[in-house]
């Protein structure tokens, strides 16, 4: 078991009232497993996967990452945890402008202190076909390219985990299919789990477990 | 919807621009309004005090007698109910019983004069009282100084006269005045001193009380007085040229914040290109709804330059109120440089020129990219992303145009000069660049320095690299506010140096001058007995400019008319009379730059013109050339001389000097006084001075380490005042480099959530933000201190020809600060961001 929620919840407090959007999620996503987490808007899935990838912490509940708790973690073992196990992918890209984009996908990297950061960038930037562009910064990118760029920063580094959030939402469906392809193409070579959130339930349907949310429980 | 409804929508719509926006171009336009204030405060003082200051309406005056005829010609002008009084000033030593000696002015009266202002004793004493007697009224300084007390005796020239009452309230006190304070007496007491011989430097004046008469009706008579008295040594002076005069270093020091204020308006202006530049990238979706949606390129750009104005207006009013505070501080500062208190107003016209300088500065400095609107094209909403299409083409840059004018013609107004104004526009635009161009190299180099490479290092610089328009901000904030930091104590160490030790074993102790021809041997007997030598001695010959190459040299035109304080120069220059001298070598600090010096004595059979050497800076002034030929009048003889060089002089070497010099040969047996300067061991100093004073009762001495020491104590004084105002720029550039912080908020909350979504921990990415600020601080005041340094260097290498000082301290002290404060910008601004969970990022538009 590469992770694990054990009543995980998540309240959200709005002024004076509380807004229950997790409700004692138990879940198990096994290493090399794909999952699609889906659901309407307001389901909670997206909370769901902020609370996966480190970004913020469940009002209660834990998480297991590899048997260990994200909950006893400290700051520095869970900054850990994203600089090293899990690689992220959003939907907005969020690329840093100033930046190029071999700079962008080495980034992982370089937070990690690998010497051969650039090389691995260059080498995984030709793997989704980017090397003419690896010099670019991402206003000269189009979409499409810019969420490859994504793609690589979150593989770069051989995480354990991969989460991406809605990948193609800001995407052409031309352009969606082939970014989809390459990311289903990537997870199976390298093996990774793969936590995806969508609404879109064909390219759930992918994956081969779905986990479906309803007013933040599984159902 | 109505336009002023919409207005309002809008500008509530982003109320931390419109925040940003208007605090920084009030902090700008604060100073500015603040020196204009100042500007009014002194005028508005001036022209209240003016009469008091004269103690008339009108004076005619001269370094002669006014011959009868000269009175008769005016007194037949004169409305029947005027009246006039006679009045001399000169200069003179005067001791107590004890040795001590000491330079005063002495003001001899006569008749109803003053015709204004009163003149108040510690004993309240009427001015007849020194009218019927021979008693005078002395400051109480001298008393101090001399060792007296009221009612003792003070030895004027040949006489001991009684200190009837202490002065303590003169009103047409002056500068000149806090260098040697002033006696008055009657004209009659003046007779019996027999200070004034033959040649004595004496202003003769004449006083006019014209009553019931406009300003305008005093020019007149002004004018018709200079038709009927054209001799360029008579000076004719209405009460408000002499408030103008006595308030010129004022003026001077006026002129000089605005100056200084004027950075603080560049820096303002800089930071607002910044934040409307950014809230345009910031707002390319609006305006391209709006196209969509049918409103034109040109609509848009109007609706945009309306609220521009709008909140240039709101800057304006703002920095008005914040003025109203600084005024009376800067009038505090400036009292130093003013014989008069001044009185605190803040003028119509000042804050009509406030709103007016707020509206245009605003919208000028926006137009250039608000009209880049017209290059934005709708169909960027169907874009999956887009930025502003910012174009810098000729076309465009050209835009800047009227902004650009706007600041210089602010810079010449400020400064009421086109060179100085000129100057500055100049170099303000040349540091910054020079800024820019030296301190990106520089951030380059650190980029690549191997051993710094820590991850927050090589994020710092970066970023700051590739973010080219907010580093380049942030340069010139901090970099021109460091310079002018800077420059100012370094140009005071410089100049405080300068005056307190030049070339420091030849300066001279005291300046002798009104010595006789007959006296020069006994004088010179009297100091070898002493073992003293004369440093340089220089005769002086009073003369009249008739012409130049046979045109007759007018006299000047008011100086109330100038535009420029280079015109007010020229004039007071033409209004003058002039004094000559001859010598055959050149003094130390002396050169010569164009021509030769004198190689010859004068040859009266040679059939050539005798030479004659000017000071090339005087020569300007009065538009004078080589070979030119001058024609004077000496005591009714008239001389032409050929111009056959120009010469450099060193001021500050304090050794007796003149704009003018004939070959010698030629005056010799004009008649003349002395000017002589020695210098004197400081424990024997006191006893010289004051066996002079009693052998040669008619020669005065300035006591040059004292006069040094006023100097000295003026510049320090106008430096810190200047220092105040610097400050101020920098509190500008630290706003500037706060706008940009909080303006990036939004672009700093996504890239730090996204270091910490990958992985970076909290402390490198603050390390790298604290980085950024260190770098940008250091570079930008490292550059900033080094530019104070070379123009210090030029300051003093080509204006007062000398080695430059620097001092370390405040450069130092500078850093310290700035540093401190840019950290703790960063760390206020960037607090909140770092609480913000990276989550944010998920699904965030």
């Amino acid at each position: 078991m590469i992770l694990q929620t054990k009543n995980l919840s998540m309240t959200y407090q709005q002024g004076e009232n509380s807004l229950n959007v997790l409700n004692d999620i138990e879940l198990n996503f096994e290493q090399g497993q794909t999952v699609s987490i889906t659901g309407t808007s307001g389901s909670g899935k997206t909370t769901l996967l902020s609370l996966l990838a480190g970004l913020e912490s469940p009002t209660s509940g834990d998480i297991l990452f590899e048997d260990k708790s994200l909950a006893n973690m400290s700051l520095d073992e869970i900054t850990n945890y994203r600089a090293k196990d899990i690689g992220i992918i959003f939907q907005q890209f969020h690329l840093l402008p100033h930046l190029t984009a071999l700079e962008n996908a080495a980034l992982p990297l370089e937070i990690n202190g690998d010497p051969k950061a650039y090389d691995k960038a260059k080498e995984f930037l030709t793997h989704v076909k980017l090397d003419h562009r690896m010099n670019h910064f991402p206003n000269q990118l189009s979409g499409g390219e810019c969420q490859r760029v994504a793609i690589a920063r979150a593989f770069v580094h051989s995480p354990k985990i991969i989460f991406a959030d809605e990948p193609t939402g800001n995407l052409d469906q031309g352009t969606s299919n082939q970014i989809m392809e390459l990311l289903f193409n990537l997870i199976d070579q390298y093996k990774m789990t793969f936590i995806l959130v969508t609404h879109d339930l064909d390219l759930a349907a992918r994956c081969g477990n779905t986990v479906h949310l309803s007013a933040g429980k599984v159902q | 919807m109505t336009l002023i409804s919409f207005l309002k929508k809008d500008i509530l719509g982003k109320v931390s621009f419109v925040r940003l926006f208007i605090l920084n171009l009030a902090l700008g336009l604060t100073s500015l309004i603040a020196i204009e204030g100042l500007g009014s405060s002194i005028s508005n003082t001036i022209s209240q005090r003016s009469k008091a200051i004269l103690g008339s309406d009108l004076t005619v005056s001269a370094r002669r007698p006014i011959s009868e005829q000269e009175i008769k010609k005016i007194e037949e002008f004169l409305p029947k109910k005027a009246k006039y009084a006679h009045v001399k000033e000169l200069y003179s030593m005067v001791r107590g019983e004890k040795p001590n000696s000491r330079m005063v002015q002495i003001k001899a009266i006569s008749g109803d004069f003053p015709f204004y202002g009163k003149i108040i004793t510690d004993n309240k004493s009427p001015i007849e009282s020194i009218k019927k007697n021979e008693k005078i009224w002395a400051y109480p300084e001298i008393l101090f100084q001399l060792g007296l007390e009221a009612n003792q005796q003070l030895k004027v020239g040949e006489s001991w006269l009684k200190i009837d009452d202490i002065i303590s309230d003169d009103p047409s006190a002056a500068i000149s005045t806090q260098m040697a304070p002033r006696i008055f007496m009657s004209l009659d007491t003046l007779k019996k001193t027999e200070l004034i011989k033959q040649r004595s430097v004496v202003r003769h004046k004449i006083h006019f009380l014209i009553p019931d008469t406009t300003d305008q009706q005093l020019t007149d008579i002004k004018n018709k007085f200079n038709e009927l008295l054209p001799d360029p040594d008579i000076r004719i002076s209405t009460h408000k040229d002499s408030g103008e005069q006595t308030a010129r270093l004022a003026n001077y020091f006026n002129d000089f914040l605005g100056l200084t204020a004027l950075s603080a308006l560049f820096l303002s202006i800089i930071g607002a290109c910044f934040l409307i530049r950014s809230f345009l990238a910031s707002k390319i979706h609006d305006l391209a709804i709006f196209l969509s949606l049918g409103l034109s390129h040109k609509k848009i750009i109007s609706f945009y330059l309306i609220e521009v104005a709008l909140l240039g207006l709101l800057a304006a009013t703002l920095a008005t109120s914040l003025s109203w505070a600084l005024i009376p501080f800067l009038i505090n500062l400036t009292n130093e440089f003013s014989p008069f208190p001044l009185e605190f107003v803040i003028s119509f016209n000042t804050i009509l020129l406030s709103l007016v300088a707020g509206v245009f500065t605003s919208v000028f400095l926006s137009y250039p990219f608000l009209s880049q609107i017209k290059f934005l094209n709708p169909n960027i909403l169907l874009k999956e992303k887009s930025e502003f299409p910012f174009k810098w083409n000729l076309k465009q840059i050209l835009t800047f145009i009227p902004i650009l004018f706007m600041f210089f013609s602010l810079c010449i107004f400020q400064a009421k000069s086109f060179q100085t104004g000129g100057l500055f526009f100049i170099l303000l635009f040349a540091s910054s660049i020079l800024i820019i161009f030296l301190g990106f190299p520089t951030l380059k180099i650190f980029s690549k320095v191997r051993s710094s490479h820590t991850l927050a290092w090589v994020w710092a610089t970066r970023f700051l690299l590739r973010h080219k328009i907010s580093t380049t901000t942030s340069l010139m904030a901090i970099g021109l506010g460091v310079l002018l930091i800077n420059f100012i104590p370094q140009v005071k160490t410089t100049l405080t140096n300068e005056f307190e030790s030049p070339n420091k074993s030849k300066v001279p102790s005291f300046f002798l001058f009104d010595i006789q021809s007959d006296q020069m041997k006994p004088i010179d007997s009297y100091l070898e007995s002493k073992n003293i030598p004369i440093n340089v001695s220089a005769p002086m010959i009073r003369a009249k400019l008739l012409s130049v190459n046979d045109k007759a040299f007018e006299k000047g035109a008011n100086t109330d008319g100038a535009i420029t304080r280079e015109e007010e120069r020229e004039r007071r220059m033409r209004n003058r009379g002039f004094n000559l001298s001859y010598r055959r070598k050149l003094l130390d600090g002396e050169q010569v730059l164009k021509g030769a010096f004198f190689e010859t004595v004068w040859n009266e059979s040679s059939n050539k013109l005798p030479e004659v050497s000017l000071v090339e800076s005087f020569a300007e002034r009065l538009d004078i050339k080589m070979n030119d030929k001058l024609k004077f009048l000496i005591q009714g003889l008239e001389i032409e001389g050929i111009v056959t060089s120009f010469r450099k002089v060193k001021w500050n070497t304090f050794n007796p000097n003149f704009f003018i010099l004939f070959q010698p040969g030629v005056l010799e047996f004009a008649p003349k006084t002395h000017l002589a300067t020695i210098k004197v061991e400081k424990n024997i100093r006191n006893e010289v001075q004051n066996e002079i004073v009693s052998k040669f009762p008619n020669v005065s001495i300035i006591d040059v380490t004292r006069l040094i020491e006023k100097i000295a104590y003026y510049i320090v004084q106008m430096g810190d005042a200047l220092r105040w105002m610097a400050a101020l720029c920098i509190l500008c550039g630290l706003f500037v480099i706060f706008s940009i912080s909080y303006f990036q908020s939004q672009k700093n909350i996504d890239q730090i959530g996204l270091y910490k979504a990958v992985g970076a921990k909290n402390k490198t990415i603050k390390a790298s933000y604290a980085l950024q600020t260190f770098l940008v601080t250091i570079i930008a005041s490292i550059f900033g201190i080094f530019l104070s340094f070379a123009l210090n260097f030029c300051f003093a290498y080509f204006i007062f020809d000398s080695v430059p000082q620097f001092e370390w301290e405040t450069p130092l002290l500078t850093l310290l600060i700035l540093m401190i404060l840019t950290q703790s910008i960063t760390y206020f601004t960037l607090k909140r961001l770092f609480n913000i969970s990276p989550r944010n990022l998920i699904n965030s538009n």
